[in-house]
């Protein structure tokens, strides 16, 4: 009919502008396709919503980037975290941010360090049941102590970057791609 | 790499998941089925007809819903191969696909593409154009729709009475049938003009011939009548009780669509016997499938189901229909919006305006598979109309895939693991020359040598390692032993 209006309103557009490296009509369309995964209508998105797209159902490690995704731990993605999240993923994000992101994705308990029992604990995710607990224990023994520099048992973001930042075409792995 | 290697180390993966304990899902699914269902049935009689013409395949049992899921997750997990790192060993970069995948898919599934209606840039916010659409609206809301209202139901009375008389009066069942057809038909010119259908037609409009079986792309229930306008066309479907069960009865039987209960429609064999049976009959209507199942939004074209091209002896012929977005999207999603206001847009829209193609017949080739084949079709209906053709499976609109996938993605992820433990539990060795490996690392304070494909030959190797999960080794593990034998000799002092 062609006299729909995108629900978002002007002032907030602007803030999530500055907020983000995304530009008007593409914050519009990412606010579009939020509205589309928001089922319910509830202006947030749950781990059910995600779960109803069947590429995103079948990911392992889905719980984990929405964890993330979830800054302020309330369960719900709110529309201004979608669009965070995107443009640290997105090409104009930095580096340093989306290795941040990934480093995240292990770091459970956002002390700013990744433990061996998170390591443990998102190996788990991925591999399920295929592999036995003593297994997993090695490698993420083994992987800890590989970049562990400073001995102290724990993996900081430092030793992080050392350990995988300059591997080659980083950046576009963790980048997202999507067409307009 | 070998196309049918990945598909044997998929299918192998996904069998080898199956067997586990019944999916948790299932249930759910099958909830969702019934729920389905039950909504079909209160639909109107078009949709019943043709909202899935083969509804008499909706899956019923569970067991049928995990056949359903077991396909669509052979299917997902060809495309997964590439997600996974081809390294043997865990480097904490390793997730990284995962994540950028999901996220992606966050921003843009193609899967949700399908079945949802293009966006419309508002374009009437204008000094100049907003009065001109203001008019435009007055006369599609306040002139237009009422006079179209008027019509469909003189019309849809017409056709009442029409039909009333025809079936009481007419004694001879030949005659009968064939002046029936004419007010089916008539009641379909209504519909037609209730939405000021502008619709071309283009190739030659094929004869009735023998084994003949039409195929076309589904958009929305409003297809049937776009088609049956030129000619009566039968379908396949479920059996009501009812007041749908009196329309199907006694208003289609004339076009001569099969009618399958539920007991019935489970024995497939029986229904293709019918089926073959009703083409073969130069005197009936010929068949109309839609092989996607559901109705999707014209842009895209999903999986046919390989029922129609199952038959022996099939001719089918493709029909390819596109509908011009410029006035009205046609697209019917059943999810959002109830028949009466689909109905509604269309008919307060300026016109509907469609293409519909009539495609060389087609017969399956000598060594194709009916998959294959469905395909193949599939490509030319996408090519003519100029929807983009996806392989996803339209069902998955109603089921979602059992946590057995995502089961089936860990084990490929993990295999790459296993295999370290393996050569490890054969030869302990191979721990320390890891050990020596990673201590040369951290001295050296060089980031990890990137662990590429060089630890393996060749990639299909490292997918097909699953089949070979065993801890005898196998061929390919040998070669990957005799690799880490050469690390060893190498690091060991």
């Amino acid at each position: 009919m062609g006299n729909q209006h995108s629900g978002v309103s002007k002032e907030h557009l602007d803030q999530l502008k500055e907020m983000s490296s995304f530009s008007e009509t593409e914050l519009k369309k990412l606010y579009r396709r939020f509205q589309m995964l928001d089922k319910d209508g509830s202006g947030t998105l749950t781990t059910d919503e995600f779960l109803s797209i069947p590429d995103l159902a079948l990911n392992p490690l889905l719980e984990r980037v929405l964890q993330i995704f979830d800054k302020n731990h309330d369960n719900e993605i709110e529309f201004s975290e979608f669009v965070s999240a995107l443009s640290t993923l997105s090409h104009k994000g930095s580096k340093e941010e989306k290795l941040k992101f990934l480093f995240n994705v292990y770091d459970m308990d956002a002390d700013g360090f990744i433990g061996n029992g998170e390591l443990f604990q998102v190996l788990k995710m991925m591999v399920g049941t295929n592999l036995n607990d003593v297994q997993l224990q090695q490698i993420v023994d083994k992987t800890i102590i590989e970049g562990d520099l400073d001995k102290d048992g724990k993996i900081s973001f430092d030793e992080f970057i050392l350990m995988i930042g300059n591997q080659e075409g980083i950046e576009e792995k963790i980048s997202v791609n999507w067409s307009d | 790499m070998s196309n049918t290697n990945k598909q044997q180390t998929t299918a192998a993966a996904a069998a080898a998941t199956s067997p586990s304990s019944p999916p948790p899902q299932s249930a759910a699914a099958q909830k969702e089925t019934n729920k389905m269902v039950d909504y079909l049935s209160i639909q109107s009689l078009y949709l019943e007809v043709s909202h899935d013409p083969w509804s008499l395949f909706t899956p019923v049992t569970s067991v049928e819903v995990d056949e359903i899921q077991q396909t669509i997750e052979d299917k997902l997990l060809k495309q997964l191969n590439r997600q996974v790192s081809r390294s043997n060993k865990f480097n904490l970069f390793d997730v990284a696909p995962f994540l950028s995948d999901g996220v992606e898919v966050l921003v843009d599934d193609e899967f949700t593409k399908c079945f949802t209606s293009p966006e419309i840039n508002p374009w009437n916010w204008n000094i100049y154009l907003y009065p001109a659409w203001l008019f435009g609206a007055f006369v599609r809301y306040c002139l237009l729709f009422p006079l179209r209202l008027t019509c469909l139901v003189f019309g849809a009375f017409l056709f009442a009475l029409f039909f009333v008389s025809v079936s009481t009066f007419i004694k001879n069942d030949k005659q009968k049938k064939h002046y029936q057809r004419k007010c089916l038909r008539f009641l379909c010119i209504v519909f037609i003009m209730s939405w000021s259908g502008v619709i071309k037609y283009h190739g030659v409009r094929p004869l009735r011939k023998k084994n003949q079986i039409f195929v076309a792309n589904h958009t929305t229930v409003m297809d049937v009548v776009v088609l049956q306008n030129q000619f009566n066309y039968a379908s396949v479907g479920q059996k009501h009780k009812g007041l749908l069960g009196f329309i199907q009865d006694y208003l289609l039987s004339c076009i001569g669509c099969l009618w399958f209960d539920r007991a019935e429609a489970k024995d497939r064999m029986a229904i293709a016997k019918l089926i073959s049976k009703h083409i073969e009959d130069e005197n009936k209507d010929p068949l109309l499938i839609f092989p996607e199942g559901v109705c999707v939004n014209n842009n895209y074209c999903v999986m046919f189901k390989k029922g129609a091209f199952d038959l022996p002896n099939a001719i089918v012929y493709p029909i390819a229909i596109k509908y011009n977005t410029l006035f009205v999207d046609a697209f019917w999603n059943s999810k959002k919006q109830s028949f009466v206001r689909h109905m509604f847009n269309l008919m307060t829209s300026w016109a509907l305006v469609c293409d519909v193609w009539y495609l060389e017949p087609q017969t399956k080739r000598p060594g194709e598979s009916s998959t294959q084949f469905a395909n193949r079709v599939k490509s030319m209906i996408a090519k003519r109309a100029g929807i983009i053709n996806v392989p996803w499976d339209g069902y998955l609109k109603y089921f979602k895939p059992s946590s057995r996938f995502a089961e089936a993605k860990q084990k490929i992820f993990a295999s790459h693991f296993i295999k370290r433990f393996n050569s490890g539990m054969d030869d302990n060795n191979s721990n320390n020359g890891e050990l020596d490996d990673i201590d040369s690392c951290s001295t050296s304070s060089s980031p990890p040598p990137p662990l590429d494909s060089t630890n393996f030959p060749t990639s299909p190797n490292s997918s097909s390692t699953i089949k070979q999960r065993k801890p005898t080794t196998s061929a390919s593990n040998n070669g990957a032993d005799n690799e880490e034998g050469g690390d060893e000799s190498s690091t060991k002092n």
